[in-house]
């Protein structure tokens, strides 16, 4: 193929330079702009090109004094389309600039996505949420301030399709309403817990929903029905929510509620340092997560093992799963009555890949490899990852397994 | 009376610039919307006979290109599943190619509405000189600086920013 195309002269001798100005400036629109008014200074013919671009991408962060005003070279762009509005910065100046968001969304932008990477408030203007060509939100800000009527944030983004932000702010309502009819990935994350936030989620096409569940309280309106895949961490939750939780009304039901609405996904991420199954099955209301075929969680290291095995009695079709055994306790429910638990082993069936890492060594971790080995039938793969402070202990451990782990 | 379902063709006849004819499946065909135009005209008269459809700006070089891409797009074309298959082939695709290849498939992607491809291209043209500099992208490009000093450095201080 390399051959036929060098015997033709005219392949040789006409570079990229040669493409259509409409081409060029698709070329440009992927770049980062520095990158593309850099090519000004090419030849004539590139002299203004860059001005056509339909994207404004710049990385603020190695500038220090002397910052290109934001909006001053935002409007020397000609083209009356902005598809992308992409900034990093560690200075909210140089982003705050609310006529940016304005032209951007005049020019009936796209996709929006704001970084900044300093601990500082940032007020978020308000026509981003009322822009109505936007597919693509992302705020990646630690701390901000959303305008007041939160409350009807993104009815007025109809086309949105991805929303990824952090909610680490002060509200002046409790309650955020999600109203996206055309939302597939949701992204809240909450790490600060300043107050409790109720969230309510209409988006019928929600496939992927991640959420840091510091302070909020999710439910959804409808059943998530495609939802495939929910990666929720609750390890910000606070000590106060989890203590009202002891008492009925409080987060930890409320949680559970949140977890049972997520039934249908076929792949669960699940960060969690208190003992949720347990409270589901005290209560006595499991979730059947029937779909599920992949887990990823990182649980703490003493209810860990209990929580894992109740985990595996409510999905049944589970082929693959991940466990670390990681976080500290020292959170209220750590007390909470523990139930000696045993799985049918019928439920391991589907089992085909098991890992689990962060163990160390004690009857109960032992005992849950045993009775694994012992009931997945399908089981292919097995990894194991012991790990302790000191070799002695290590060794122990090692000891332990070997001895006490019937063969397959 | 010809229904669109009795006149369904299957496949189609390309003729390059040079040209060159290939016979090409309607499925594959498809992956360009100048040619899928083309096809549904014709379907939609109710012709049974096979159509040569003229591209007067692609040599049978650069077409066989085009096609091989269509052809393995088209395979993909009911499976979401296997894209990273895919976009590991479409990243191989390309780096065999030089710029002046890439310069002409580029156009003939534009030329035949295949839009994947001409997305495919530009961005794999945009990765390559991120990092270049000017006279880097001139070589490159085989582009002559037409500037004078005075100019070039008014450029430069207009865009100060850009520059450092």
């Amino acid at each position: 193929m390399e051959s036929l195309c060098n015997k033709n002269p005219n392949y040789e001798e006409k570079g990229v330079g040669l493409l259509p100005d409409s081409i060029l400036v698709f070329i440009l629109s992927l770049l980062p702009l520095k990158v593309a008014v850099r090519t000004s200074i090419l030849c004539q013919r590139w002299r203004y090109l860059w001005t056509r671009v339909t994207a404004f991408d710049v990385d603020l962060l190695s500038y220090n004094e002397t910052k290109p005003s934001f909006y001053s070279v935002m409007r020397r762009l000609t083209s009356p389309i902005l598809r992308r509005l992409c900034v990093i910065s560690n200075n909210p100046c140089t982003v705050s600039d609310p006529r940016c968001f304005k032209l951007a969304c005049d020019r009936k932008v796209e996709e929006i996505q704001v970084t900044l990477m300093t601990l500082t408030y940032f007020h978020v203007p308000p026509c981003i949420f009322q822009c109505k060509t936007l597919v693509n939100l992302v705020l990646d800000i630690t701390l901000f301030y959303i305008f007041d009527n939160i409350a009807m944030l993104l009815e007025s983004c109809p086309l949105l399709e991805v929303l990824d932000m952090n909610v680490d702010c002060p509200l002046s309502s409790p309650l955020i309403c999600i109203i996206a009819p055309n939302l597939k990935s949701l992204s809240f994350k909450m790490r600060n817990v300043i107050d409790q936030h109720q969230v309510i989620i209409d988006a019928p096409k929600l496939t992927y929903v991640y959420v840091i569940s510091g302070g909020l309280v999710i439910n959804f309106v409808k059943d998530p029905t495609v939802l495939d895949t929910a990666h929720i961490d609750l390890t910000y939750l606070s000590f106060r929510g989890m203590l009202e939780g002891m008492h009925g009304n409080g987060f930890i039901c409320q949680i559970c509620k949140f977890m049972a609405r997520l039934s249908n996904v076929h792949e669960l991420h699940l960060e969690s340092n208190m003992k949720l199954f347990a409270y589901m099955h005290l209560v006595g209301s499991m979730p059947l997560f029937g779909n599920l075929s992949y887990a990823r969680m990182i649980l703490s290291r003493s209810s860990g093992v209990n929580e894992f095995l109740l985990f595996l009695q409510i999905a049944p079709n589970l082929k693959e799963v991940f466990v670390t055994l990681n976080y500290d306790e020292g959170n209220p429910l750590a007390d909470m009555r523990q139930s000696a638990v045993v799985v049918p082993g019928l439920l391991l069936n589907n089992l085909e890949c098991v890992n689990i890492t962060g163990l160390q060594g004690n009857n109960d971790e032992v005992s849950l490899v045993g009775y694994i080995l012992k009931n997945a039938i399908g089981l292919n793969h097995l990894y194991i990852l012991v790990d302790v402070d000191n070799a002695a202990e290590d060794e122990d451990a090692r000891h332990h397994f070997t001895k006490n782990v019937p063969a397959p | 009376m010809a229904s669109s379902s009795s006149s369904s063709l299957s496949r189609v006849v390309v003729k390059s610039s040079d040209n060159n004819l290939f016979v090409v499946n309607k499925k594959v065909a498809s992956q360009s919307q100048l040619l899928k135009q083309c096809i549904d005209n014709m379907e939609e008269k109710g012709t049974n006979d096979v159509i040569l459809i003229p591209l007067s700006n692609v040599t049978s070089n650069i077409l066989t290109l085009v096609l091989e891409y269509c052809e393995k797009h088209a395979d993909f074309a009911d499976d979401d599943n296997n894209n990273q298959e895919l976009k590991q082939w479409d990243h191989e695709f390309l780096k065999k190619f030089d710029y002046a290849t890439l310069n002409s498939l580029t156009m003939a992607a534009d030329y035949m509405v295949t839009k994947s491809l001409l997305n495919l291209c530009c961005q794999f043209i945009a990765d390559s000189i991120k990092d270049l500099t000017v006279q880097q992208i001139r070589q490159i490009f085989d582009i002559k600086n037409d500037f004078t000093p005075q100019e070039e450095a008014d450029i430069k201080n207009e865009n100060a920013w850009a520059f450092r």
